[in-house]
């Protein structure tokens, strides 16, 4: 889902500056809330949601997917500290491993660590609260939505550059959109449904006192 | 290939690239010699600048000055090439490919019984090579630059002293936390008999992710301690503080003078 440089045209790539700032701006005054122990804690979990981006899962037809883990920390912290560690994660990935870009870096913060663990944290609690769903399946419905979402929101940013200026991803609407969201509902979607069901079923089994823990971080 | 040597494979690469770029960091050349506030801030003007060029002989030139400025760097061409082209711009040009005949214009030649066009070649040799020329500048500043100098350069730039804690201890960990992720692997592929399944595979990831996050807070909760016993008040202070000298602001004066002049020949003010 990391958009590289030269995908998204110029206004594009402001535009996303612009809307960021306000969201940054944001999730950093929350991390005033966390208590001095957790800021060491934080960073470290920052390279636990770099790691899990380096897990390859295989998905049908044969290739792999890696999944993005916004939803595991927006579950397990809070969703702001996923849009923090993924914009540290991205930014790292953009200037030292050439995975997405620099322009177009403030795009994919906005897919990957607002739309994506957002999107995912109020799936699963809408599920786990108004329906009384078990949190482990709620998690996995709320990662799957979460990916998806993100997916198809990069597939709209994609495909509104023919329209805008050309010279940038070729393809319009019609080809991108469904580009985007049928590889990830049919692959990366159904992976990360199932491993951060697995990660929640994990944690609250054999550290249920992290899990009663979280609500302290959320200030 | 399964999930576990799949996985492992990736956390090696990613290992020998980090300690790839720190090698090619160490040398005494015109870039690794340049403040890397300057350098952070060269970066981004010029990738920009090459992002919203439309001509491609410019971008090729840009993309030839990014050569000239990796061999100023004394980094190993070839190796420099293969690493912009081979991934990135080798897919956006396949991508790119059926574009040629989508776009309408001036027929340029037949296959299989579609047509490409003029407009569509110029379109996609023009984002292919925008995407090659971006990437290579962003190698070209990988390359030449070490993991602690940038994020002192990012501290002076008034982005949030908690923020730079976070990333500077986010950095370190990786490493170890890559180093846990390897040996779990190895662990589970010793005691596996037979291939895992796919959705086998996605819940054995779970459970390592699960059991690693588990061990991330116990070190996050060490570290903090290790930290507070070390006189730690909240935030870090980055060690080195940069001076920028002539080097730094010839530099300086050559990407705005760049940046300006390119700009002028687009606009037809030149």
């Amino acid at each position: 889902m990391h958009i590289p440089d030269g995908y998204l045209g110029p206004y594009t790539c402001a535009f996303f500056y612009l809307i960021m700032i306000p969201i940054w701006y944001k999730a950093f005054r929350w991390l005033k809330n966390l208590k001095p122990s957790q800021v060491p804690l934080l960073g470290v979990l920052t390279a636990f949601a770099f790691l899990v981006m380096m897990y390859n899962m295989p998905v049908p037809g044969g290739t792999t997917a890696h999944i993005v883990g916004g939803t595991i920390i927006a579950i397990l912290i809070s969703p702001w500290a996923a849009t923090v560690s993924l914009s540290i994660v991205l930014l790292i990935q953009a200037l030292f491993f050439g995975d997405g870009g620099i322009t177009t870096y403030a795009a994919n913060v906005f897919n990957m660590g607002v739309v994506l663990p957002f999107v995912g944290y109020y799936t699963y609690k809408f599920l786990s609260e108004r329906f009384k769903l078990n949190e482990v399946i709620s998690a996995g419905i709320g990662a799957y939505i979460g990916i998806v979402t993100a997916a198809t929101v990069a597939g709209i940013e994609l495909g509104i550059q023919p329209y805008i200026q050309p010279g940038y991803c070729p393809y319009p609407l019609r080809v991108s959109v469904p580009a985007m969201a049928i590889a990830h509902l049919v692959t990366a979607g159904p992976a990360a449904a199932v491993v951060t069901a697995a990660v929640v079923w994990y944690v609250k089994k054999s550290r249920p006192d992290l899990f009663a823990m979280r609500t302290i971080a959320r200030g | 290939m399964g999930f576990l040597e799949e996985t492992a494979r990736e956390v090696l690469e990613f290992t020998t690239n980090a300690v790839f770029s720190e090698r090619y960091a160490r040398r005494d050349g015109l870039l690794q010699r340049i403040d890397p506030r300057v350098k952070v801030v060269s970066l981004v003007v010029i990738v920009a600048t090459v992002v919203s060029l439309e001509r491609i002989d410019l971008i090729l030139a840009f993309y030839f000055l990014a050569l000239a400025l990796a061999v100023l760097s004394r980094l190993p061409v070839i190796e420099f090439t293969k690493r912009v082209w081979v991934f990135i711009p080798i897919f956006t040009g396949v991508i790119a490919l059926p574009s040629i005949f989508m776009i309408p214009g001036e027929p340029a030649f037949h296959l299989f019984g579609l047509t490409a066009s003029r407009e569509g070649i110029r379109w996609a040799v023009l984002f292919t090579l925008r995407v090659a020329t971006a990437v290579s500048y962003a190698i070209l500043f990988t390359m030449t630059s070490r993991w602690n100098d940038i994020v002192s350069a990012l501290a002076s730039f008034r982005i949030p002293g908690m923020v730079i804690t976070i990333t500077t201890l986010t950095y370190r960990y990786i490493f170890l936390l890559a180093k846990l992720l390897l040996d779990a692997m190895h662990a589970r592929r010793a005691r596996l008999a037979g291939e895992l399944g796919m959705v086998e595979s996605w819940k054995e990831a779970g459970k390592h992710i699960g059991a690693t996050f588990i061990k991330a807070n116990a070190l996050g909760e060490d570290l903090y301690y290790a930290m507070l016993s070390r006189g730690y008040a909240n935030e870090i202070e980055p060690l080195r503080e940069f001076k920028a000298g002539k080097v730094d602001y010839a530099f300086s004066a050559f990407t705005v003078l760049l940046v300006v002049l390119t700009f002028a020949f687009t606009r037809g003010l030149l």
